[in-house]
This record gives structure tokens, C-alpha cells and sequence, in this order.
């Protein structure tokens, strides 16, 4: 009898396939946990295939020092998301597999007994009563929901009326429509039938919220939570209860994507649209684009819920590749905000940067005991520190962007590199004392408030005020209670958030989102403005939302002001489509930095030659353009200087098999020195 | 480095609320009121002028204290108003009072 082979897969950057000896009778499965010699090391890993044909003779292979034998193996559907992830973009298998396996089960020197590890609670879920250890033997219990309005029904009706196996649906709701009810709904038919449902938010601030909904519905259900807050010991029982299908419902930010999931029956994506769903940094991917994929994969429902779509998606349920299900009203019978516009001018008077008719409106609904919030999408005190006398102005040493001046603890910080240095008591440059500030950011706005408001409870919420979860759930609760009546925020506090009582909402300023020039920074705004109005009114009394802008005359106010999303998710497409941007064209970055720019476009100029020598060498590469090197907007980050490259087809395959290729070059040329390099598929900024 | 000190008595006639910068310093600014008796080629002539003053830290928080219309003798510096504005700005170092003069009067 000949000598078996393992081929194993190790949670790590490069080369992270390796073979094994495996014993001839040892019972081998593809995804059973194994830890393996590496080097001097031993890491814990997974069988990826079995048998292969192997690279070395196996007389001179190791053997696998641990089997792992009472853990279950990783679910099937999960290896080929990672297989999946890895061969579309273009990043090794070992990185996503990190997202899989917990650190602290990684880091131990010796096998852990799985019965060792499932004692106690399963990830910090809101009851603590369920453990994951339970085994499930009755059905689990759910408690009534309210009863669905009409339109609630229809869509409800529609949502199920799919066909079995894979079927991707937009649940297209407007705020405050009853989409979690739905939500609700489709997670206890799921249950029913003996299967998990996984549902991702796109922030670790709305966990627990969702959480709560979810334990009270179907208390004994056994849920799950996952997200980066988790401790080591948190992380590792989830897994632990996870490979073994003994969590019902998992709920989790976009890296829980990467859960084992054995018994999977629906997958759930709120807020679809939102960025959060994209990691950037270390192995990227999209939740939302993977959570599609498993689906298909594993031949389950996936929704995707929002009431301002991304547009690729809207695409999709336009040309009928995805169901689209509308809510167009709110659950509550309470009509959807009145969205007002506000014209500002250069000379007209303003208190705390509120123009008076808003001030007045403020002051009227905080008498009348009522919520009101104001969204400034900018942290810190003032954006600018400048001095009058000489025109310097307070930059960030390592980045190309001015530093924010930060009054609660007296600091300049760069909100892109995290730099930070004490306020200077001079003008470094002519030493007159007298510096200004410019501009105004949510500490300003509290600040100024507070003067005038005191009594009436003012609450910031941005990431400087909560950064933690922990935190941000009191003021979430300080906020539900009503305690506080005035909020001033930033994007944090417009998503998916339900805070009874407010019935006001001002945008103090939102025109800069609409003279950038990113792709998507309309959509962005839009998205966000709709959002963040979507808080106002959502029980009892109407809301009411004012805008204050510069161009109450622009299109695009005149589609907020109606909330036709579809409309102007419609009219961007055509512009898009005109234009060739995606969704109508796929994109690729190749993205390069350096101490000096030169460096960067240097490469990036040899790189596109290199592409487009090789553009001829397949017929459908003909499809594929590469566009030109360009510095990046903001050029200077953390000391690096970046510059980009645009590739796009209108073909998908095509830009895969060539960005495959090119990458395979680009990886063979001499390392050039401090030059870093990567590339991006499907980026969010160009 | 090149001379540009000057002493002049002035009536405080506009103040800006006191302000202080990010790293706390306090900040004064305002409006003086300037008339005088001044000797020029050979004869006696009238000057009167108002102009604009600052004064930081200590001298700004002297400044903010006085009584409008107060009457004082500043010493200081010009500079200019804004970048590569032509207006200048008088930057007050020391400041006197004429309170008892101002009383005796009375």
C-alpha cells in the first residue's frame, strides 16, 4: 500500500498550501482541523484536498502532528467561499482561512478537546441563557411578532414566493417600512426548518439592536454573535459551537461571511449598500458579494434589504438578475418625513452654523419635548487651524490633507494617518500667537449647542465619542430612553438605527459630498441623506427633515426632496451608462506606493506598458483597457505617496484571466525598493 | 532686526468678546480712537485717526477689562491685518490706563 497525502491549507500570507504524510489507515476528510509542522513552527490548519497529486515524494513529507478528530470538518460550501474569494481577488487562501479559524485555537501549543471549549455561552448574545452546547431537541419557540400591515404582507408573500435553492431578492423598503419584521419572519421559517440563518449588519454598533430583536422573538433559540469585539475566549466558542451546526442564528459584521455555517438556510444583508460590507485592508472583500456567492453555493435565500440600494444592485433587480421586493410605505401607517430645502448664502446671519429658520425649528420641537438631530458628517472641533497673518495652515507631517483641531482633548489629529500632536501656542512659520480655527466640526456644533441648550440634554455621537461598543450601546440606550433631546452626529447614527422620539432632523452641512469628485460620492450622499431623514418620525407624529445647502436648486436635492430613490438611482444609471462607469463596465486598481511618488507612477508606468504589450496575446483580452496612471487625490498617507491605475472590460471574465496574468508578471519583476504594490478588484473609489 | 515700535495714547472704542486660540492663549481685538497735538515742519498740526488694535495673554486680558471709551497709552508693533492685506494692525505688548488722570479730571 502506497503512502496517502494531505494537502493542507495554513492561515497564512504567501504560500500557505503544503503537503503532508498522512498514516494509510488515519480516516482523512477535506476541511478536518489538523496542526501541522511548518518550519519550526506548528499551525493549525485544514485539509484541502486529499490525495492530490503531490509536489515532492511522500517518503519525503512530514507527517501531521495532531488530528483534530472530535471537531467536525469546516463545512464544504465555506472552503470553496475561500477558494472562491481568494481566485476573485486575486489574494492568497491562507489570508481568508484567518478569518475562519480564531486566533487563540491557532496560538495553542496542543490540541484542544472540543468538549474543552464549548462550556458555556455562545459569543456574547443578549439573554446568556442559551449555551451552545445544548443539544437541540425541541422545536425552537417563537414568539408572536405584531401583525404585518398590508403592504408588510405582500411583500412578505412575495419575499417567500421564490423558488427553492439559491435566490437572491432586494428587499427595497423605505425607512422605517418594517423591513426587520420581515427579516423576523423569513429567520423563523428558517428555524422551523431545522436550518441556520445568518444575518450581517454593517456595523458593530447595530449588533446589539438587532440582537435584542432577534433573542425576543425566539427566546431558547441558540444565537450567535460575532464580531471584532469579541475576546479570545468569546471567538473561540462561537467557532467551536459553530463547526458544529449548534448555533441557530448568527449574527455578525461583514467578517462573519466567514463562518461555518453546515446547516445554512438564509442568509440576510441589511443595509446592503453600505460600505462597511467592503475590507480594504489585508485580504479584502465584499460581505455583501460573498454573501451572494454562498448562496448560490449552498442553494439558500439571500436578501438583501435597504432603502437606498447600491446601484450595482439596483442594476441587477432592473435587468431582472436579482427579485426586487418594494415596501414603498412606512409600517406605521406615519408618512415618510417632509424633507425641506434651506438656501445658505455667504452673508446670511447664522447661529452655530443654523441658519435661522432651522434654529427657530430646533427651538420649537426641544419646548415641545421632542428629539431632534443634527448631522454634520465631521468630527472634531474645527477642520482648519490656520494663521491669519502669514496663510499657514496646521497639515498633517505624514499626509497630504489638513490636521482637525480637536478642542476635548486639545490635539491636532489627521483623520486619515490617526498622527497626532498637541496644539501649537504659535504660527510655526512667522510666530504670531494669535492662530485661528475654521470650519466647523460635531465638537464645535456641541459646544455651541450646549451654551444654548443645556437643559435639554445634548448628546455627540461620533467615533471619538464611542469607541468601543459598549460605548456607543449606552448612548444608544441614553438616546432610546429620550434623555437626551438634542443628538448632533455624524454617519454613525444614520444607519438602520430606530430612536423613538425623534421627530426633527437637520443637515447642517452636506455639500461636499456633492462637489466630490469620487464616482460615488452622489450615490454616497444620497444613500446617507436618506438614510439619516429616515431616522425622523418613525413612531406617532410625521417628521421633519431640513437640508441646509448652498444649491437647493442642483437635481439632485430636488430627488431628495421627493424621496424617489428609484428615480434617482434610474437617472444615475443612465448617467452612468453613458458614460461607461460601473455598473455598466467592471474595474480593477492597480494601486502603488512609495516614499516619492516618482517611484510609484515609475512602476505603475512599466506595469501598464507591460499590460498593454500583453492585451494582444488573447482574443478576448481586446475587451480589457488600462487607463492612466494617476496620483491619487489625497497623495501623501501615512508618509506614502500613491498613485493608481484603472483597468476595466466590459467583460468580467476577460478582466479576470487578464488581471490574473498581468499579476503574475507584475510578481516576477525585481522587488524595487520601499515600493509597495496591490491590486484591487471591484474598488469603491477611483 | 528692523525697528517697528510704536507708543500711542487712544481712546478703546470697539472690542470684540474676549477669544482665546486652540492652545489658550486670550485674544483682544478692537478698534482705538487717536487724536493729538503733533509738531511737523516747524508748526503745530491736528492728527485723528481710528485704527484697528490686538493684544494677546496678559495685555489682552487687561485690554478686555477696561471700560469702553477708557482711555490708554499702548505700546506695540504693526502688522498686517491679513496675508498680503495692505491694512495694519496695531499688536499691543504694554498698556497703561489713564484711570487717575480721567478721575482728576472729574
Amino acid at each position: 500500500m502506497s503512502e496517502r497525502v494531505a494537502r493542507v491549507l495554513v492561515p497564512q500570507a504567501g504560500k500557505c498550501l503544503f503537503d503532508y504524510r498522512v498514516p494509510d489507515m488515519h480516516p482523512m476528510y477535506r476541511g478536518q482541523l489538523v496542526r501541522v509542522p511548518l518550519g519550526r513552527r506548528r499551525v493549525l490548519g485544514v485539509v484541502w484536498a486529499c490525495d492530490p497529486e503531490p509536489e515532492v515524494p511522500p517518503e519525503r513529507l512530514k507527517p501531521i502532528a495532531e488530528w483534530w478528530d472530535d471537531w467536525p470538518p469546516l463545512d464544504p460550501v465555506l472552503l470553496d467561499q475561500i477558494a472562491f474569494a481568494s481566485d476573485y481577488y486575486l489574494n492568497p487562501l491562507g489570508e481568508y482561512l484567518a478569518f475562519v479559524l480564531p486566533p487563540a485555537l491557532r496560538r495553542r501549543k496542543r490540541q484542544v478537546a472540543l468538549a474543552a471549549v464549548t462550556d458555556g455561552a455562545v459569543g456574547e448574545h443578549a439573554t446568556g441563557e442559551n449555551t451552545a452546547s445544548q443539544r437541540r431537541s425541541e422545536p425552537v419557540v417563537t414568539t408572536p411578532g405584531p401583525r404585518l400591515t398590508a403592504a408588510q404582507a405582500r411583500a412578505y408573500a412575495q419575499l417567500t414566493a421564490g423558488p427553492t435553492g439559491f435566490d437572491p431578492v432586494l428587499l427595497f423598503g423605505v425607512t422605517g417600512s418594517g423591513k426587520t419584521e420581515c427579516y423576523l419572519r423569513l429567520i423563523a421559517e428558517t428555524l422551523a426548518a431545522g436550518r441556520q440563518a445568518l444575518v450581517l449588519v454593517p456595523e458593530i454598533g447595530l449588533v446589539p439592536q438587532t440582537t435584542t430583536r432577534v433573542v425576543a422573538r425566539f427566546p431558547g433559540a441558540r444565537i450567535g454573535v460575532w464580531h471584532s469585539d469579541l475576546n479570545a475566549r468569546e471567538r473561540q466558542r462561537l467557532f467551536a459551537a459553530l463547526v458544529q451546526g449548534a448555533v441557530d442564528c448568527l449574527i455578525g459584521t461583514r467578517s462573519a461571511i466567514f463562518a461555518p455555517m453546515p446547516r445554512l438556510g438564509l442568509i440576510l444583508v441589511d443595509e446592503e449598500h453600505d460600505a462597511s460590507y467592503r475590507q480594504f485592508e489585508g485580504a479584502p472583500y465584499s460581505a455583501r458579494d460573498l454573501a451572494l456567492w454562498r448562496g448560490k453555493a449552498a442553494q439558500v435565500r439571500v436578501v438583501l434589504g435597504s432603502a437606498t440600494p447600491s446601484l450595482e444592485r439596483w442594476w441587477d433587480s432592473e435587468r431582472g438578475r436579482i427579485r426586487r421586493v418594494t415596501l414603498a410605505e412606512r409600517a406605521t401607517g406615519v408618512p415618510l418625513p417632509t424633507i425641506e430645502l434651506l438656501p445658505v448664502t455667504r452673508e446670511a446671519p447664522r447661529t452655530a452654523g443654523l441658519v435661522p429658520k432651522a434654529w427657530e425649528a430646533l427651538k420649537e420641537t426641544l419646548a415641545r419635548g421632542e428629539q431632534a438631530l443634527l448631522f454634520l458628517n465631521r468630527r472634531g472641533f474645527a477642520p482648519t487651524l490656520y494663521c491669519a497673518h502669514c496663510g499657514w495652515v496646521q497639515e498633517c507631517r505624514r499626509c497630504s490633507v489638513r490636521m482637525v483641531y480637536h478642542r476635548v482633548d486639545s490635539r491636532m489629529r489627521c483623520h486619515h494617518c490617526g498622527w497626532s500632536i498637541a496644539v501649537p501656542e504659535v504660527c510655526p512659520t512667522c510666530g504670531n500667537g494669535g492662530l485661528s480655527v475654521a470650519g466647523q466640526g460635531t465638537q464645535r456644533l456641541e459646544a455651541e449647542l450646549h451654551a444654548a441648550f443645556a437643559d435639554h440634554g445634548v448628546v455627540r455621537i461620533d467615533r471619538d465619542a464611542c469607541q468601543t461598543a459598549a460605548a456607543f450601546a449606552a448612548l444608544r440606550k441614553t438616546v432610546a430612553r429620550a434623555d437626551a433631546k438634542l443628538l448632533i452626529g455624524t454617519q454613525m447614527i444614520a444607519k438602520g438605527h430606530d430612536f423613538p422620539a425623534l421627530s426633527l432632523v437637520i443637515v447642517v452641512g452636506a455639500d461636499a459630498g456633492l462637489l466630490a469628485a469620487e464616482t460615488r460620492a452622489t450615490e454616497r450622499l444620497m444613500q446617507q441623506l436618506l438614510q439619516v431623514a429616515g431616522r425622523a418620525g418613525r413612531r406617532g407624529q410625521p417628521g421633519r427633515v431640513l437640508v441646509q445647502t448652498r444649491y437647493p436648486d442642483h437635481p439632485f436635492f430636488q430627488q431628495l426632496v421627493a424621496h424617489d430613490y428609484a428615480a434617482f438611482a434610474n437617472t444615475l444609471l443612465t448617467e452612468r451608462k453613458r458614460l461607461a462607469l460601473p455598473p455598466f463596465v467592471h474595474q480593477a486598481l492597480l494601486r502603488a506606493d512609495a516614499s516619492r511618488l516618482d517611484v510609484a507612477v515609475e512602476f505603475l508606468a512599466a506595469a501598464k506598458a507591460t499590460g498593454e504589450a500583453m492585451l494582444g496575446q488573447q482574443a478576448q483580452w481586446r475587451a480589457v483597457r488600462l487607463l492612466d496612471v494617476v496620483p491619487l487625490r489625497i497623495v501623501r498617507l501615512a508618509g506614502r505617496e500613491r498613485a493608481q491605475l484603472v483597468v476595466e472590460s466590459s467583460n468580467r471574465a476577460a478582466l479576470h484571466t487578464f488581471l490574473r496574468a498581468w499579476r503574475e508578471r507584475l510578481l516576477q519583476w525585481p522587488q524595487r525598493q520601499g515600493l509597495r504594490w496591490r491590486l484591487e478588484v471591484d474598488p469603491l473609489d477611483t | 532686526m528692523g525697528a517697528n515700535r510704536c507708543r500711542l495714547t487712544f481712546d478703546v472704542t470697539a472690542r470684540d468678546a474676549l477669544r482665546y486660540t486652540p492652545a489658550g492663549l486670550a485674544v483682544s481685538e478692537g478698534e482705538g480712537w487717536h487724536r493729538s497735538m503733533q509738531c511737523e515742519v516747524g508748526r503745530t498740526r491736528e492728527v485723528d485717526f481710528r485704527f484697528h488694535w490686538v493684544a494677546m495673554g496678559d495685555v489682552a486680558t487687561v485690554m478686555d477689562a477696561l471700560p469702553m471709551g477708557a482711555e490708554v497709552t499702548g505700546e506695540g508693533f504693526f502688522a498686517a491685518r491679513r496675508k498680503g492685506g495692505r491694512q495694519l494692525q496695531l499688536h499691543l505688548t504694554a498698556v497703561q490706563w489713564h484711570q487717575d488722570e480721567e478721575r482728576k479730571a472729574q
